[in-house]
């Protein structure tokens, strides 16, 4: 669905169900140049079990109107009024994945309600690299290249989706093409200029899970200590032979974890 | 800078790791209709694609699935999906854009079974199709319609070997909003990518040279993923929601994978034209060794066609490698490596001739297929193309004495000698019924 807010179209996917009041709520946020559709299994399956789900696409991103924004703070703003405005407020369990994670954290700060927090493929500082960062500002296709060699883990690459048919890397290699000039590297912009990361975790009491790929080369586990030892109430589930893409890399392992965070099983 | 993995080893490995369970380094054959829930919820899941799994053969099956994300990665589409034959791809390609009161822009070189499809059943069912000259972009751009939704052709013709500019063409298709949709079956990816010129849908008949083997039939569609279905607006079955599907919206849930998911998720459960587990795993064994085949097949089809092109027995040789041929810059653009092994000649001495011609080759084989390992021959206007009246024939380049050949791997100047042979017979039956008429 869409709705307007701060004057701008924004895109919700709902994961094929109508909200209704009083239900827990499952609120997804994607990666830089991504949308929602990385999360349409995961989106269909909680909106199924009983939640309201929001898959928001972020400003400039997938359906949603208006500039991209230039920093992960303004993008959780964003999230946080979208929440607000779609009145998700009781109960919100919130998952981001690579720069989404990031603005679910710095989000996770500023809501009232936070029943859980996932944290996908996931590090602090999130660095990105000049080549990478240099080659999005050109809108070159070898960005797209990048994120798609060095998020992908060589066996991802191969293939052996369990979605019948489809291509997990050429999906999101489509995905990221389908970007309007600049969105990509805006994004990616804000994931390197991001400092707040640990002040932001030391606050969230909430259970909190960071589900890594083993073969993370965007955002390596190993990276991820800090973080996760900073949060008061963290777990990490670590997803073998998964690259950076794990909800199209590796869609059961990462349901089966995210069920583990979201239901409290961690 | 890491780069894509090579085409060779996705050949081999693509869609397919060691098998978890036991370790088989083969692609297991799923020889099962039906794949066990872990429970209710699970089963819920699956129907509601909450979760990603196989339910049902006739939808999705282990050892299919191998076979279409491998032809994926091959074309460098977004997904594929794998049906019961060539035509059966096309027939789901066509069913999953088209509507009653549609109408589709065509070639009028196709190979026969197509046509038929094009002009005579789906006109049944309210799809009409004007054929065009492939050659002609005018054509083409005067064709269209409101109410077009798709180009067809094929890369390389079957027989006539007309090259398809996919770039001309491809944009013009994109200025009315509509895909092009590709049959690449002579031309397999170790050849040309269509999607790299332009083109939306691309359709094989596995069956001949990616199965190469003459074993098993099957087909797939492969999705590029870059069509805009919702721009366009002229595509409504993807881009609102779907009754038939829990009212779901394809572009708008699965993105570039819109067609190929609808095409799955209606397509094969409706009109059930799915590939059988056994015949992807033929297919699959082909698959394997596609490119070095192909090479052979090429290196072959130039060997045996300067034998024709120079012989006195063959008034001409259609292929586009060829001096003389029409579209021998286009070939030479889009298909460096080669431009099919299946091509066409004409042989002097009428009708008589080339039934004597067949009759006296030892080591081609008279049937109807293409792509085999073995070299196959036909005779196009009284077997493959024997629905279309004298004028369609003419239209689609095919005279009454075409002969099509599809060269396959053996010793080239088995080849040679085999055709020399039936050359010679062929023309001394020539003389004979002259002598007698």
């Amino acid at each position: 669905m869409k709705i307007k807010h701060d004057n701008r179209d924004v895109y919700i996917y709902t994961g094929g169900e109508d909200y209704k009041p009083g239900r827990e709520s499952v609120v997804f946020v994607h990666g830089a140049g991504m949308n929602h559709t990385v999360w349409t299994l995961l989106a269909r399956y909680w909106a199924k079990a009983g939640y309201n789900v929001a898959a928001i696409d972020l400003p400039g991103h997938g359906l949603s109107g208006g500039d991209p924004a230039k920093s992960i703070e303004q993008n959780a703003a964003f999230i946080c009024g979208v929440i607000n405005e779609l009145k998700l407020s009781e109960k919100v369990n919130l998952v981001g994945h690579s720069m989404g994670s990031l603005v679910a954290l710095e989000a996770a700060t500023a809501l009232q309600s936070i029943k859980s927090l996932a944290m996908l493929g996931t590090t602090v500082p999130m660095a990105v690299g000049a080549p990478l960062l240099d080659a999005a500002k050109k809108n070159d296709q070898t960005a797209v290249d990048m994120i798609s060699l060095f998020g992908h883990s060589f066996g991802s690459q191969i293939g052996c989706n369990p979605v019948a048919g489809i291509s997990a890397q050429r999906l999101a290699e489509r995905i990221l093409e389908s970007a309007a000039d600049g969105v990509l590297h805006a994004a990616l912009n804000a994931c390197n200029e991001y400092k707040n990361g640990l002040q932001a975790a030391a606050k969230i009491t909430c259970p909190v899970g960071l589900i890594l790929g083993e073969f993370d080369q965007m955002t390596p586990r190993r990276t991820a200590g800090t973080l996760l030892k900073t949060f008061p109430n963290a777990r990490e589930i670590c997803i073998p032979d998964c690259g950076h893409m794990m909800m199209s890399e590796k869609p059961e392992a990462t349901h089966h974890a995210l069920r583990k965070i979201i239901e409290g099983l961690l | 800078m890491p780069r894509h993995i090579g085409f060779d080893t996705l050949m081999l490995h693509a869609g397919q790791r060691p098998d978890p369970t036991t370790g088989a380094r083969a692609t297991p054959l799923y020889q099962s209709t039906s794949f066990v829930f872990e429970d209710s919820e699970h089963a819920a899941s699956l129907f509601n694609v909450g979760r990603a799994g196989h339910v049902y053969s006739r939808i999705s099956n282990p050892t299919v699935a191998v076979l279409e994300e491998r032809m994926a990665a091959l074309e460098g589409g977004v997904g594929a999906v794998c049906t019961a034959s060539g035509m059966a791809a096309i027939h789901l390609a066509i069913m999953t854009l088209a509507n009653t009161g549609s109408h589709i822009v065509a070639s009028r070189a196709l190979y026969g079974g197509t046509h038929n499809l094009l002009a005579y059943t789906l006109p049944r069912f309210g799809i009409e199709t004007t054929f065009v000259d492939p050659q002609d972009p005018l054509q083409w751009q005067a064709a269209i319609r409101d109410n077009t939704q798709l180009f067809f052709g094929e890369v390389v013709a079957n027989p006539g070997c007309e090259v398809l500019d996919i770039e001309k063409i491809s944009s013009i298709a994109h200025d009315a909003g509509v895909p092009l949709v590709l049959d690449s079956t002579l031309t397999p990816p170790c050849l040309i990518k269509p999607f790299e010129h332009g083109a939306d849908i691309v359709v094989h008949s596995l069956t001949k040279f990616i199965g190469g083997h003459g074993v098993a039939i099957g087909g797939c569609v492969v999705d590029s993923g870059r069509f805009n279905w919702a721009e366009s607006g002229k595509f409504t079955q993807l881009s609102e929601p779907y009754d038939g599907f829990h009212g779901m919206n394809f572009v708008e849930e699965f993105g570039p994978s819109a067609f190929a998911m609808r095409a799955r998720k209606e397509g094969l459960r409706d009109f059930g034209a799915s590939l059988s587990p056994a015949n992807a795993f033929y297919l699959l064994q082909g698959c394997e060794t596609l490119s070095m085949r192909m090479a052979r097949h090429i290196e072959n089809a130039r060997v045996v066609v300067d034998f024709l092109a120079s012989h006195d027995a063959v008034a001409s040789v259609a292929y586009p490698e060829l001096p003389d041929h029409p579209d021998r810059e286009l070939a030479a653009k889009l298909l460096p490596n080669g431009t099919t092994a299946v091509f066409s000649f004409e042989l002097k001495g009428g009708r008589d001739a080339g039934r004597k011609f067949i009759e006296k080759l030892n080591l081609f084989s008279h049937l109807a297929n293409v792509g085999d390992a073995k070299s196959l021959v036909i005779h196009p206007a009284s077997t493959t193309h024997s629905r279309m009246d004298a004028a369609s024939l003419q239209e689609a380049g095919i005279s009454e004495g075409l002969v099509r050949l599809s060269i396959g791997l053996e010793d080239q100047r088995d080849l040679v000698n085999d055709l020399s042979v039936a050359l010679k017979a062929s023309q001394k039956e020539a003389i004979k019924k002259g002598a007698k008429s």
